[in-house]
């Protein structure tokens, strides 16, 4: 792996004003970020883009996000990438408990808080 | 001798203390007789008896001893025979006479009287006198008098050693015949030889004899003294009655008790007495007891102020010197009669007593039961009965009324009617119910009535009443009076006395145990009536349940008719064993049905929620309020509750639970893209070194962070209240989790320190995460209300199986008053209105649930405008419950 390379994040999320802070964030912390506000768009664009780690919103409308993370980790492309669930959803950490999903973050979160999630799963791996 | 010698003479010792005026006659008496036979004036030295003795001719000796022993009333005899022995001495020439008497045993002889020199001489032969080996003694055995001329030449009394030393030469001795036997013996003895001749010994014996007559006599007196003195103590009448009913002898107590003199009872004839009330009965009698027939009858005589005594008398027949006469012999009986009568009444007034119990609650109708108590008592106890109770107003009002005789229960109603209102028929009502006592007037004056009636018509009605003796009894039980009964007996009847008073007083209390019985039985009627209504009205299913004897085969024992209405199931199936099981939804079953052996267990009822599946299939979620009941040795008996059904509320609540996730998920989204972009500028600005506009920043993101902590007490709240709060519990370091707690909080202060001291080693067991919002809760607030103050203190210790975790603050305190609300919902400490702190005040509510739902426990002490510690106890070995309903 090109150390030099950017690390790529995929985000999944209906609201556009988080899609559009985290996109600034990220890519001002050096990440390469693409962003997806529809639920049937995650797949096709993680095949398209490869991404080195998901961000993955609960509920999205007129998706299940349990349903998007089943079908990413049981796509080729996306069995080994690493998701992290973020949801605003009080319940949402009892919801995931039974999903083979690596973070959980519930909204709303720190800045430093996710930034340390995606190095974890991003510099360990490739 | 020489004391009777001066009885004549001027000396007055004669006068002995005994028998001083049987003496005093019997002088007189001697006297009298002295002067018949021409006594010579007294002469200085000499005794009158001595010379007389002298002059005297033995006829005339006789005659005088004769007479004195006939004519002497209480003849004293030892004085006669002294004087006798005296005569006797001196007529025959003796040295000494004596008279040794035979004891009533018949075996000794005793000295009664003797005149004589020497006083050693006169004990001779007073010994026992079979001995033979004196001259009395052989008297008495030979039967025979004895006269011995000389001693010395008698051979056969040569053996008589003592006479010899007393140098007796003659004698004569001899019996003192009684007509029953020998009374003694009478001797005289001389020291000259006296050639004593038969008419000597005739003359001795006719001295004698008169001697026995005075014996006789005596012995006869004192018989007759014995006779008189029990006849007059004793307790029964004695009399002597004549054929012509006439009395010759009454006792005492025949004319004492009857309150005669002797005199007056003595006149009167036999046909007034016990003996017969009548001449041809008496003569019956009188006959019959001649015949030697036991002849015994009871009688009444009448005592002198009129009473009737009844007497229990005998009659025997007697003859004297060929009369005949009854000897009656009575008894006073009157005790014996009353006790009799005393046991009749009261054989009667239990009978009264039972009958009338029986009445008392014979019926529901009360007022129908006192008519026939007031009835039953005029049949037994008392002429008139009116019973009268205590109304709503406090007055008396009468109840029932009865008369013995119907025309005097008229005139009772009709007085009743005019004057019985309020305190009673008599006015006494008001009196006997303060008084709680009942009043016997066993003799009701006049001055009585007018005291008690309240006119003068009304004193008038009373007397026409005729009720001479009264009788009236609170109907009470404890202090609490319900009204009177009053029993009177009219003019011609018996006095009421205090058996009486008993019996009826007895009767009252059963009366009033009726009326209480009675109301009871009707205040129990309309509770039921207003509970049946209660429970027709309630929107649930009402129900008791009997677990005992097995709880396996509890059963329904009472089930409200809204069952069908909820389930579509009727009573019927309800009451089946087991029937709920069947009908509870198969997801809840073995939850309910282990919640309900708990209840057995602890033999508590809860609450519980569940569904039931109703019998048109539907699902109704119910709510299940239970309460246990137990007899009176606290054994569980069953369970009785309300089901209500909640299915609507519980659809609202998962609706509104709903709201608020759905509410909190539609705030946190915005609010992250604020934290987000907040935390990007704040970033930018500090390294483009706008410092200012970078701390301001900052304070907008911990403002961010705030809004989240109140959506997120929100969300807790609520799931508190729905029992969804659930905890993920592990074993963690207190210390560590304060000290990031401490690291956390203590950039959001300028203004306070936060100091931590002490150390818990130790592994707690609890929700990390829920603990530490409860020390952020408490430590936020310690800084939030001591605003003055510049610092905050945490002290860590380990008691009694407990972390202890002390937050204290300076500030402004919470009263007393306060502090036992502050863990209520929605509760704010507050100085009033001036001085107000923000927030939701669901804070501490939620500490105190999560810490509760540990185990623990948190508990203020607070000093007003000092200092404020909370405490927080959490059990070294939480106990962390499973989610169930708080």
């Amino acid at each position: 792996m090109n150390a030099t390379q950017p690390k790529k994040v995929l985000i999944v999320d209906d609201d556009l004003g988080i899609l559009e802070a985290l996109k600034f964030m990220l890519e001002n912390s050096g990440y390469e970020v693409k962003t997806v506000s529809r639920g049937d768009e995650a797949l096709p664009v993680l095949k398209e883009f490869g991404p080195d780690i998901v961000l993955l919103d609960l509920y999205l409308s007129g998706f299940d996000g349990r349903d998007i993370a089943v079908e990413i980790k049981n796509s080729p492309e996306g069995k080994n990438t690493p998701i992290a669930m973020i949801s605003a959803h009080p319940s949402a950490g009892e919801v995931l408990k039974e999903l083979d999903i690596e973070e959980f973050l519930p909204k709303p979160f720190d800045v430093s808080q996710l930034l340390s999630v995606i190095e974890k799963h991003t510099s360990a791996s490739r | 001798m020489k004391r009777k010698l001066g009885r004549n003479s001027h000396s007055t010792s004669a006068a002995s203390e005994r028998g001083a005026r049987a003496k005093k006659s019997k002088k007189q008496t001697m006297r009298k007789s002295s002067g018949v036979v021409g006594a010579a004036p007294l002469r200085h030295g000499r005794s009158t008896a001595t010379m007389l003795a002298a002059r005297m001719h033995r006829q005339e000796i006789l005659a005088l001893l004769s007479q004195i022993a006939l004519a002497t009333v209480d003849i004293d005899v030892s004085e006669f025979m002294q004087e006798a022995c005296l005569f006797l001495a001196r007529t025959l020439e003796a040295d000494y006479a004596k008279v040794l008497q035979l004891d009533p045993g018949g075996q000794t002889l005793t000295l009664r009287a003797g005149y004589g020199w020497n006083k050693s001489i006169m004990r001779v032969g007073a010994t026992k006198f079979k001995s033979n080996s004196t001259i009395a003694g052989l008297t008495l055995t030979s039967k025979h008098p004895i006269i011995i001329k000389d001693l010395r030449r008698e051979k056969k009394l040569r053996g008589f050693a003592h006479l010899k030393a007393h140098h007796v030469t003659s004698g004569m001795s001899v019996i003192i015949h009684g007509i029953r036997g020998p009374y003694g013996v009478l001797g005289v003895y001389s020291r000259a030889s006296r050639s004593y001749s038969a008419d000597d010994l005739n003359f001795l014996q006719s001295v004698a004899n008169i001697m026995a007559l005075v014996f006789e006599r005596s012995d006869a007196e004192n018989e007759l003294r014995r006779f008189k003195y029990m006849a007059d103590n004793a307790n029964i009448g004695i009399s002597l009655v004549d054929k012509n009913g006439r009395f010759h002898y009454v006792n005492r107590i025949t004319y004492e008790r009857l309150g005669f003199t002797k005199g007056e009872y003595m006149k009167k004839r036999v046909v007034h007495t016990p003996a017969g009330s009548s001449q041809s009965q008496f003569r019956r009698l009188f006959q019959r007891a001649q015949k030697q027939q036991i002849t015994q009858l009871e009688t009444l005589e009448m005592r002198k102020d009129g009473v009737e005594i009844p007497l229990e008398v005998n009659l025997t027949g007697v003859s004297f010197e060929g009369e005949p006469y009854i000897f009656v012999v009575s008894q006073d009986i009157s005790e014996r009669v009353r006790s009799q009568a005393e046991k009749l009444r009261s054989q009667r007034n239990l009978e009264f007593l039972s009958e009338a119990s029986l009445l008392v609650g014979s019926s529901l109708d009360f007022q129908k039961n006192l008519g026939k108590v007031a009835r039953k008592a005029v049949s037994y106890i008392a002429d008139a009965c009116a019973i009268e109770m205590a109304d709503h107003t406090g007055g008396f009002a009468s109840a029932a009324i009865a008369h013995r005789e119907p025309k005097k229960s008229r005139l009772w109603r009709a007085s009743r009617d005019e004057f019985g209102g309020g305190e009673g028929l008599f006015g006494r009502a008001p009196h006997v119910a303060a008084a709680g006592r009942a009043e016997l007037h066993s003799h009701v004056a006049p001055s009585m009535l007018r005291k008690w009636s309240k006119s003068r018509s009304h004193f008038a009605a009373l007397q026409r009443l005729d009720a001479a003796s009264l009788m009236i009894v609170p109907v009470m039980i404890g202090k609490r009076v319900m009204g009177t009964m009053v029993f009177a007996n009219s003019s011609g009847s018996r006095r009421f006395d205090d058996a009486d008073l008993a019996i009826v007083t007895e009767l009252a209390n059963r009366v009033a145990l009726a009326i209480e019985n009675s109301k009871l039985y009707f205040e129990i009627e309309e509770q039921k009536e207003r509970l049946d209504n209660t429970i027709a009205n309630v929107p649930g299913i009402v129900w008791e349940n009997w677990v005992n004897p097995d709880p396996a085969t509890q059963r329904s024992n009472f089930i409200s008719d809204y069952v069908e209405e909820m389930t579509g199931y009727g009573e019927r199936d309800w009451k089946r064993p087991g029937f709920m099981r069947d009908i509870l939804h198969p997801e809840d079953r073995d939850r309910v049905l282990r919640e309900y052996d708990e209840m057995v267990e602890k033999k508590r009822g809860m609450v519980q929620h569940f569904r039931l599946v109703h019998k048109n299939g539907g699902i109704i979620w119910v709510e299940s309020h239970s309460l246990a009941f137990k007899d009176a040795r606290g054994r569980l008996l069953g369970f009785r509750g309300v089901i209500m059904d909640v299915s609507e509320r519980t659809e609202l609540e998962r609706r509104k639970d709903e709201f608020i996730s759905m509410a909190s998920h539609e705030l946190k989204t915005p609010v992250t893209t604020l934290k987000v972009f907040t935390q990007i500028l704040q970033k930018k600005t500090e390294n483009a070194g706008e410092s200012i506009t970078a701390a301001y920043l900052s304070k907008m993101d911990a403002q961010i962070t705030r809004l989240t902590d109140l959506i997120n007490d929100l969300l807790d709240l609520s799931k508190i209240q729905t029992g969804k709060l659930t905890f993920k519990y592990s074993d963690f370091k207190i210390d560590s989790l304060v000290g990031e707690i401490v690291e956390q909080l203590q950039p959001t202060t300028d203004t306070h320190a936060i100091n931590v001291i002490g150390r818990v080693g130790r592994l707690v067991h609890g929700d990390r995460d829920r603990i530490g919002q409860v020390l952020i809760n408490l430590l936020t607030n310690a800084i939030k209300y001591s605003p003055k103050a510049d610092k905050v203190n945490i002290y860590l210790s380990e008691r009694g199986g407990n972390v202890i975790i002390d937050v204290e603050d300076f500030g402004i305190g919470i009263s007393e008053e306060q502090q036992s609300r502050i863990f209520e919902r929605f509760y704010q400490a507050s100085e009033g209105s001036r001085t107000t702190f923000p927030g939701l005040g669901i804070g501490l509510y939620i500490s105190d649930q999560i810490m509760k739902r540990h185990g623990g426990k948190i508990t203020v002490l607070s000093e007003k405008g000092k200092r404020t510690v909370f405490r927080v106890l959490l059990p070294v070995t939480a106990v962390h419950e499973k989610l169930t309903l708080v």
